[in-house]
């Protein structure tokens, strides 16, 4: 509950920011009108786009805020919690946006809906656990330390996480090759072993960070 | 007397820093000033107080209780106001509003309204459009719409016009005013201490030099001053913290010292200012 309260500190220190999340999938809808031949690049496009956000709270805290933020009475854990629900939230309404938008776009063109929910699946499992190490390293380096590393930590992850997206979109909208074949057979479970997955990985990181920071001074 | 916050033993290790064994209490009711040069260890010891950073060892215990005893209501408490904003500058005022309403369970939103519109702050600015005179108001605003025990001021006063500060004082004596809550006012400006102040705290270099009521403190000492020719070397022994200027010299003696003095030297009371500038003065001496 105290969790849910830091999430809210993120969101109100975020919100100007946040507002851009809601045009992206607009954008990412607009390109594949545009000549995209496949519409399952809007979900990459828009989880790309919440794994960068993501990182917001990060870079828009500064020392001199310690004052404040950590005392409000919660402990470091459910500080840290809170955090991750913020990914956590930002990535559950990217996947989902992209699902409407795509299942729009499939409505529109007559296409099929099949593979959006597996791929959608797949890329809230890569995003939790992206998010979760980006917050890990976050939380081990701490503010400041090299404003570069903080760059190349924010944007490679969400990159990876874009190019491994529409490659796994095209790879499994193509439909053919043996290890598709299996992977397609096994799609459902697949998908849920990589929400699974990124589920373990995202509480395994609320533990790894709060212990980072359980004996780091904050002044 | 209840102590409202007790300090025994606080050991803090930097590099190139220790606050070495720091000690003291304030009681229910009372304003303790705490000060010492830039560097001594007074925001150290405040964050070590507020939890925001870790003593290596020592025990600290507010309204009788320590930290990690029930942390929650610790933080409840203490009320904290830093020299620099620490709200979020993205942030607006209904932001800092909306915060307090869900953190603190003790948070009075008509309280922190009243004293929105008494500080006649703007609600639709962000905060980094404040000037520094808001923003101490908007943190006095935010704590003093809870209701805390302790009240922590770390340099607030600093930079402030004469009219905010001696509104500021006013604020701080309302505050201490039932008996059961205190103040811990760390600050350079001492003149302010001399008005409000109960208790001096004195730190240099990580360690109390001074730990007594502000009246004990005025009348431990006396200010001599005189011409330097005139000194012997029996009164310049028992003088502390020597200054030669101009036309003489300026130091301090002890009270029960000053009968001894010969005549010729000028002996007046000596402010709380002048008492720290002639010990540090005279702990600069000793290194």
């Amino acid at each position: 509950m105290k969790a849910l309260k830091f999430l809210k500190v993120d969101w109100l220190r975020c919100k100007s920011q946040l507002r851009v999340m809601a045009i992206l999938p607009l954008i990412a809808i607009a390109l594949v009108f545009g000549g995209m031949d496949n519409e399952l690049f809007i979900n990459a496009y828009v989880v790309f786009g919440a794994i960068i956000f993501s990182t917001q709270p990060f870079t828009m805290e500064s020392a001199s805020e310690s004052g404040f933020i950590n005392m409000l009475p919660g402990t470091k854990r459910d500080r840290v919690t809170g955090r991750y629900l913020f990914a956590l939230a930002l990535t559950l309404f990217s996947v989902l946006v992209g699902v409407i938008a795509v299942s729009i776009y499939d409505i529109y063109k007559d296409t099929s809906l099949e593979p959006v929910m597996s791929v959608s699946c797949i890329l809230f499992g890569c995003a939790m656990v992206i998010c979760s190490l980006q917050y890990v390293l976050f939380y081990s380096i701490g503010k400041g330390k090299s404003n570069q590393m903080m760059a190349i930590i924010r944007m490679i992850p969400s990159f990876v996480m874009f190019f491994l997206g529409t490659y796994l979109s095209d790879w499994i909208k193509s439909g053919d090759g043996t290890n598709l074949e299996w992977v397609l057979e096994r799609e459902v479970e697949l998908s849920l072993l990589c929400v699974l997955v990124g589920l373990f990985v995202f509480f395994v990181g609320i533990s790894v960070s709060s212990r980072i920071i359980e004996h780091k001074d904050f002044a | 007397m209840m102590e409202l916050l007790e300090v025994k033993g606080l050991t803090k290790r930097y590099k190139g820093f220790l606050l070495d064994d720091i000690s003291f209490s304030l009681p229910k009711g009372y304003i303790m000033g705490y000060v010492g040069q830039n560097g001594a260890g007074k925001t150290t010891t405040i964050n070590c107080i507020n939890q925001i950073c870790h003593a290596n060892s020592g025990t600290i215990y507010l309204n009788g209780r320590m930290y990690k005893e029930d942390p929650i209501q610790y933080k409840e408490e203490i009320g904290f106001i830093g020299d620099e904003s620490y709200f979020p500058k993205e942030m607006r005022i209904s932001d800092i509003r909306s915060i307090q309403k869900t953190f603190y369970r003790s948070f009075q939103e008509a309280e922190f309204d009243q004293l929105i519109a008494r500080f006649k702050l703007p609600e639709k600015k962000k905060i980094s459009e404040f000037s520094r005179g808001m923003k101490v108001k908007l943190m006095f605003a935010a704590a003093l719409s809870r209701d805390t025990k302790l009240l922590i001021l770390d340099e607030a006063t600093n930079g402030l016009d004469p009219v905010i500060r001696s509104e500021v004082l006013q604020i701080l004596q309302d505050y201490i005013s039932d008996g059961e809550r205190s103040i811990l006012f760390s600050t350079h400006m001492l003149e302010d201490l001399e008005q409000i102040a109960d208790y001096i705290v004195f730190i240099d270099q990580g360690k109390i030099i001074i730990s007594e009521t502000k009246d004990d403190l005025l009348e431990s000492y006396i200010l001599i001053k005189g011409d330097y020719k005139e000194l012997t070397t029996e009164l310049r022994s028992r003088l502390i913290g020597l200054e030669k200027k101009e036309f003489g010299f300026e130091a301090l003696i002890k009270s029960d010292e000053a009968r001894n003095v010969p005549k010729g030297f000028v002996i007046n009371k000596p402010s709380i200012d002048k008492i720290m500038v002639h010990l540090i003065r005279n702990s600069l001496e000793g290194v």
